[in-house]
């Protein structure tokens, strides 16, 4: 099939604006009479109130107004899955970050120093800071109901006989760190409350969720509370459920003046959605010939303070437990556990990187142990097309595992890898190749709402306004998004204009997450897009007397025999006549044949599919890693514009690398040490490996040109392929992560001994 | 309360704004260190004196055996100078080392030594080199050996009323050959885990060592000269077994100042690796003598 | 109170206030150049990267009175007369650019770089931004971005 517009190389439309340091993020925003806004935290991980006192900070010149948990006029609650945050907590503080009251004044300066002056009496409580404590009988409770989020089994066959028959089982424990989404911009902005109604202009991944969230909080009608959320400084998950907009919101609510409010990087680090950690043991049953026959998984997540997402990212851990594998004997089961320490919820990957890297270790070391070729077991149990996945459920989409592989076993840095590991910088550095594989679901899963809404309107100077409420989060949906009502539009690439992420003039077109925009808006883009076709013509029809099925629609212009109007000509004249042409699309995400009662968000249909391969350099005598090379071979179906696919696999891969081998947080008794970037470290420029992108395109049939999704899963694989390098090239099989200095270099020396 | 803000143009102005009140008063340079303890409140100065428009503070000149670097010469001024990388790699590779481009170019080797980061790059390329810091109060000016000036984190034997004009050593003989090594948990934006500065005297056309001087960073209070490796060393052939040898004395010298440290058990182990790269990166060098 | 005066991309200018007011403060909200970001506030992250004489610096760490009779330059005073910096051009398009909140600090990074040096090598143009985080792009296209820049 050949496209205009799809697959071909476009440069994003916010580009220029962002180099020119003309775009203005919601934390730009500046507005006349404004005023500044500061949160008083907790700091101490688990306590219940005494007493509040603000007298002393109300008294300070410039604060206008303090507010705390007695100025919510409604719910004091929010999280999308359980409202258990308080905005402002009344009788408890259940982590250091929990916010208790909030200043608003005439000045940043004078909002920080008074929030010093706001007196609070506490009484300290025991925390639990450990999810394995929290699920121990005694420990200390964050909430009334216990310590208990969610917990899980999902049994299919007979786990038991299988290892009874297995030729080998392997049995390992696994710990993943939690990892901070380390997006840029902080989480801030501004909000109003005029005439009865709410703004908040506040970077978000989700805008019409916001608004049902605050509604509740302010006790407003939805239609009274307007987000504006686009563009977004980063987010990876950590922009999904509220950041500071309910505190803002309540302050605004309360002065009737716009309120500014951005948090310090310290307050990010200490309050921001966090990826979860998790303690998983995985035992897996194997026959002689490398197939697989059992997992027993169980797997215990610390969601913090606050359920957050951790329900349904813990659900997710699950559904990917036997990754790209066909398992038929399975027997998962699953714990999120409250703890006073840092609240953890989406962060991309959403729970797949925690048991991918669980799972890819397993099949390296059952490879090793039968003598298999790492990339031949994996071919062996590779799910595909038509397959019972593991959950049970049939797998009716393309499954780009195999392909993935294959192409990844003709690369050269796998063809090669034997050459390449000798080329040491240091006789006593040693270098390895590592592979991995992973898949991650696209969308929500059964059982959650997964929708997308999308309007196109036909503007009287011919330009097409597209609409949806997934905001732009530095991915570059937008461009995709423009290419693909320019093809379904068959219109030239700059009569489209992409219109995201407010509420009062954006459909919900549900979240920008879950590696779903392309998939899910593009869908709703290609409904909405034939729907305002139709109207045109029809509309043409009527202009000319003529019946519709003599038209014919082309780039510019509709055609009728001899005659012809220029769109743009036809929506002028309609428009002088008071008639808008729009269209409206619904679009529900496809959902698999059979579920499993009392879980949502399982099991997935629809699925991205990445191999990498990584080279590594590891110095035997300090444990240093460094990845010098890695290959990224991904499958999204059909790639809508490769520059934003090689730039999400290459940030992706920087992401996952991190996570491998860097990203290590200091919580000591629920408090953040590593509370900027000095101590919390991510990869830097010199860090990054050359990273080659290969991606293949298995097209798939119910995506918009036959696309899916693939964000996720982007930064999932590489993780495994680095540890599995590591191994590779010292023989450390590191099971905790992150691959730390002192992890890699004690792991040699035990070797030694 | 506003902080007063100076800046002198002569050292006898900056002398005198300091004594007026020493005790409050802050010196700025390149202000990498000074701003964030402003932010953070942790240091509430009644004056701030920026001492970069003192004519001459910035100059770095080398005669034929001197090098003199005025308390304010930037990072990046040294790691770009080609005299000294050809001279000293280990002081131009130690101010490489330090954060990130941004930082180099502000961050001065006065402000280094000043606030006594135990894990400062520069600070130990300056002790091997075998330093001398020169200060200056309205009592008059001295010259210390910079081992005599670090004290503890933070600390330093110079008076309040005191602040450095400039630094000297001599060069190193033709024979010399030195490098600088830093581990860190990432290649850049890294703050030492461990850092170690080397120079070794040759005897001329020879592997036979003369003089090996080797300073330690981040292994204890301060950075400090570690001789052990001079005396197992002198007069020998640097040979592999002589460079392990190297490495278990430097290992057993951590060990022993650090003690029951947690970071003991991971840092008289990884001390090794340093050393060897030191003494790969002497072996191997494209500057100093053949 | 005080006055200061600089050179403010091209422009001489004139501000007054506290001395201990950052530079990234003054540019961001006296100036209102908000292409100029905060990321960290600790020189730890180079969002808010500007060049003072042509010197890639931390505007966070810079104290107003510091850039007195010094050159300041900002992402809005890189392209003239809305002719886009060669850096400007190819950071677009080659991709160097997704969430955008990291560009104006990378590319005077790499400005930096290449009033230094007209053709570094990828090495040096890795180091030339080891002081800008990036959590986006994963680096590889900004470096290429910056090759390119050069190589016409």
């Amino acid at each position: 099939m050949s496209y205009k517009w799809v697959g071909k190389p476009i440069i994003r439309k916010d580009a220029l604006d962002k180099a020119t340091g003309r775009t203005k993020y919601m934390t730009d925003l500046e507005f006349r009479g404004m005023l500044w806004g500061k949160i008083v935290r907790a700091g101490i991980p688990h306590a219940k109130i005494l007493e509040i006192d603000t007298t002393e900070a109300e008294s300070c010149e410039g604060v206008v107004a303090v507010v705390t948990y007695k100025d919510v006029p409604g719910l004091n609650g929010y999280g999308i899955h359980i409202p258990d945050q308080p905005v402002f907590c009344q009788d408890k503080v259940r982590y250091e970050g929990d916010a208790v009251a909030g200043i608003v004044a005439t000045s940043r300066e004078i909002a920080e120093e008074a929030a010093a002056k706001v007196s609070i009496k506490y009484e300290q409580l025991p925390g639990v800071f450990d999810a394995r404590q929290a699920l121990a009988d005694g420990a200390p409770k964050v909430h009334d109901n216990g310590n208990i989020l969610l917990q899980t089994r999902v049994q299919i066959g007979d786990v038991d006989a299988a290892f009874q028959e297995a030729d080998l089982i392997v049995e390992t424990e696994y710990y993943t760190p939690v990892q901070f989404p380390v997006y840029l911009e902080l989480e801030g902005g501004i909000g109003e409350y005029k005439d009865g109604s709410m703004t908040i202009w506040c970077g978000s991944q989700y805008p019409s969720q916001d608004q049902r969230q605050l509604s509740q909080v302010l006790s407003l009608p939805e239609e009274k509370i307007r987000i504006i959320s686009n563009p977004v400084g980063g987010a990876f998950g950590g922009k999904d459920d509220l950041t500071i907009q309910a505190q803002l919101a309540v302050m605004a609510y309360k002065v009737g003046k716009p309120v500014k409010l951005v948090n310090s990087r310290e307050e990010s680090n200490k309050t921001s959605w966090k990826r979860h950690p998790m303690f998983i043991t995985m035992k897996t049953a194997a026959k002689r010939d490398g197939t697989l026959l059992a997992n027993k998984v169980e797997i215990i997540s610390d969601t913090g303070a606050y359920a957050g997402l951790g329900g349904p990212v813990l659900t997710n851990t699950v559904g990917h437990a036997c990754g790209s594998y066909r398992v038929p004997n399975i027997d998962l089961a699953g714990y999120c556990l409250y703890t006073n320490n840092s609240p953890c919820s989406a962060m991309r990957g959403f729970g797949v990187p925690q048991i991918n890297f669980a799972m890819e270790s397993q099949m390296e070391i059952i490879a090793e142990k039968l003598g298999m070729d790492p990339v031949e077991i994996r071919l062996r149990n590779s799910l595909v097309t038509g397959d019972k996945g593991p959950l049970g459920n049939t797998l009716p989409m393309t499954m780009g595992i195999v392909p993935t592989l294959l192409k990844a076993k003709e690369s050269n840095l796998w063809l090669k890898r034997n050459d390449l590991k000798k080329q040491v910088s240091r006789p006593w550095k040693k270098r390895g190749v590592g592979i991995a594989t992973s898949v991650k679901g696209v969308g929500l899963g059964k059982g959650i709402p997964d929708y997308s809404s999308v309007e196109i309107t036909l503007t009287g100077t011919g330009e097409y306004v597209v609409s949806t409420g997934c905001p732009e989060i530095g991915q570059g949906n937008h461009i995709a998004f423009a290419q693909m009502a320019a093809e379904a539009l068959q219109c030239p690439l700059n009569k489209v204009r992409i219109i995201q992420g407010d509420s009062s003039c954006t459909p919900d077109s549900g979240v920008t997450a879950a590696s779903r925009t392309v998939y899910a808006v593009g869908n709703a883009i290609l409904l909405a897009a034939k729907e305002i076709k139709r109207k045109i013509k029809q509309l043409a029809a009527e202009h000319w007397g003529v019946a519709v099925e003599e038209l014919t629609l082309d780039e510019y212009k509709v055609c009728c025999k001899e005659k012809q109007v220029a769109i743009s000509e036809l929506a002028q004249l309609l428009e002088k006549q008071g008639i808008t042409v729009k269209a409206s699309s619904y679009f529900d995400m496809p959902v698999a044949d059979k579920g499993i009662d009392g879980l949502h968000g399982l099991p997935h249909i629809l699925f991205g599919a990445t191999t990498q391969i990584a080279l590594v350099e590891v110095d035997t005598k300090t444990g240093f890693v460094e990845v010098l090379e890695s290959i990224c071979i991904p499958d999204a179906g059909k790639i809508i514009n490769l520059q934003g696919l090689e730039g999400q696999a290459e940030g992706g891969t920087v992401m996952g690398m991190g996570y491998a081998i860097m990203e290590k947080a200091e919580i000591k008794e629920g408090h953040v040490l590593t509370d900027n970037y000095d101590t919390y470290l991510i990869p830097t420029s010199l860090d990054t490996p050359d990273i080659a992108v290969h991606p293949v395109e298995e097209l798939e049939e119910t995506g918009p040109f036959g696309a899916k999704g693939i964000a996720e899963s982007l930064c999932t694989t590489i993780t495994s392929a680095v540890i599995n390098a590591i191994y590779d090239a010292v023989g450390v099989r590191i099971t905790h992560l992150p691959a730390s200095l002192e992890e890699v270099l004690f792991g040699i020396k035990q070797g030694e001994v | 309360m506003e902080v007063a803000y100076y800046s002198p143009v002569s050292w006898e102005e900056a002398v005198k704004l300091l004594a007026e009140d020493a005790d409050h008063s802050k010196i700025l340079a390149g202000g990498t260190d000074l701003i964030i303890q402003l932010k953070q409140k942790n240091v509430k100065p009644a004056a701030i004196i920026d001492i970069t428009r003192i004519p001459g503070i910035r100059d770095i000149s080398v005669n034929s055996n001197e090098v003199c670097l005025g308390s304010a010469v930037t990072f990046t001024q040294v790691a770009e100078h080609k005299v000294l990388r050809g001279k000293v790699p280990v002081l131009t590779e130690a101010a490489e080392a330090v954060g990130s481009p941004q930082i180099r170019n502000r961050g001065t080797l006065g402000g280094n030594i000043a606030n006594a980061s135990p894990a400062a790059d520069v600070v130990p390329a300056l002790l091997a080199l075998d330093t001398l810091v020169w200060v200056r109060s309205i009592r008059g000016e001295r010259k210390l050996k910079l081992e005599d000036v670090l004290v503890a984190p933070g600390r330093t034997n110079l008076a309040a009323d005191e602040v450095i004009t400039k630094l000297s050593f001599q060069i190193p003989g033709e024979n010399t050959k030195s490098a600088f090594v830093k581990l860190g948990r990432r290649n850049a934006l890294a703050i030492a885990r461990m850092n170690l500065a080397l120079v070794v005297t040759f005897e001329a056309g020879t592997r036979i060592t003369e003089k090996v001087v080797m300073a330690l960073g981040a292994v204890g209070p301060t950075a400090y000269l570690y001789r052990g490796v001079h005396e197992a060393l002198a007069g020998r052939q640097l040979t592999d077994e002589a460079i392990e040898r190297a490495a278990v004395l430097t290992s057993e010298e951590v060990a022993a100042r650090l003690g029951t440290r947690s970071t003991a058990h991971y840092k008289k182990e990884a001390v090794k690796g340093i050393v060897y790269e030191a003494f790969y990166r002497i072996l191997h060098s494209e500057y100093g003598a053949q | 109170m005080a006055k200061y005066s600089f050179i403010l991309n091209g422009k001489r200018v004139e501000w007054e206030g506290s001395p201990t007011r950052t530079l990234l403060q003054v540019l961001r909200e006296d100036f209102k150049l908000t292409g100029t970001k905060e990321g960290c506030g600790k020189g730890e992250c180079g969002a808010c990267t500007v060049l003072i004489d042509g010197e890639a610096v931390n505007s966070c760490l810079v104290l107003i009175p510091q850039v007195e009779g010094h050159e300041v330059l900002t992402i809005e005073g890189l392209s003239k007369d809305d002719q886009l910096d060669r850096l400007q051009e190819s950071f677009i398009s080659e991709g160097a650019i997704q969430c955008g909140y990291c560009t104006p600090g990378m590319i005077l990074s790499a400005k930096a770089l290449l009033l230094k040096n007209s053709k570094p090598s990828r090495a040096e143009i890795k180091k030339a931004i080891s002081g800008n985080l990036c959590r986006c792009t994963g680096y590889t296209k900004i470096i290429t971005a910056v090759e390119k820049a050069c190589s016409e």
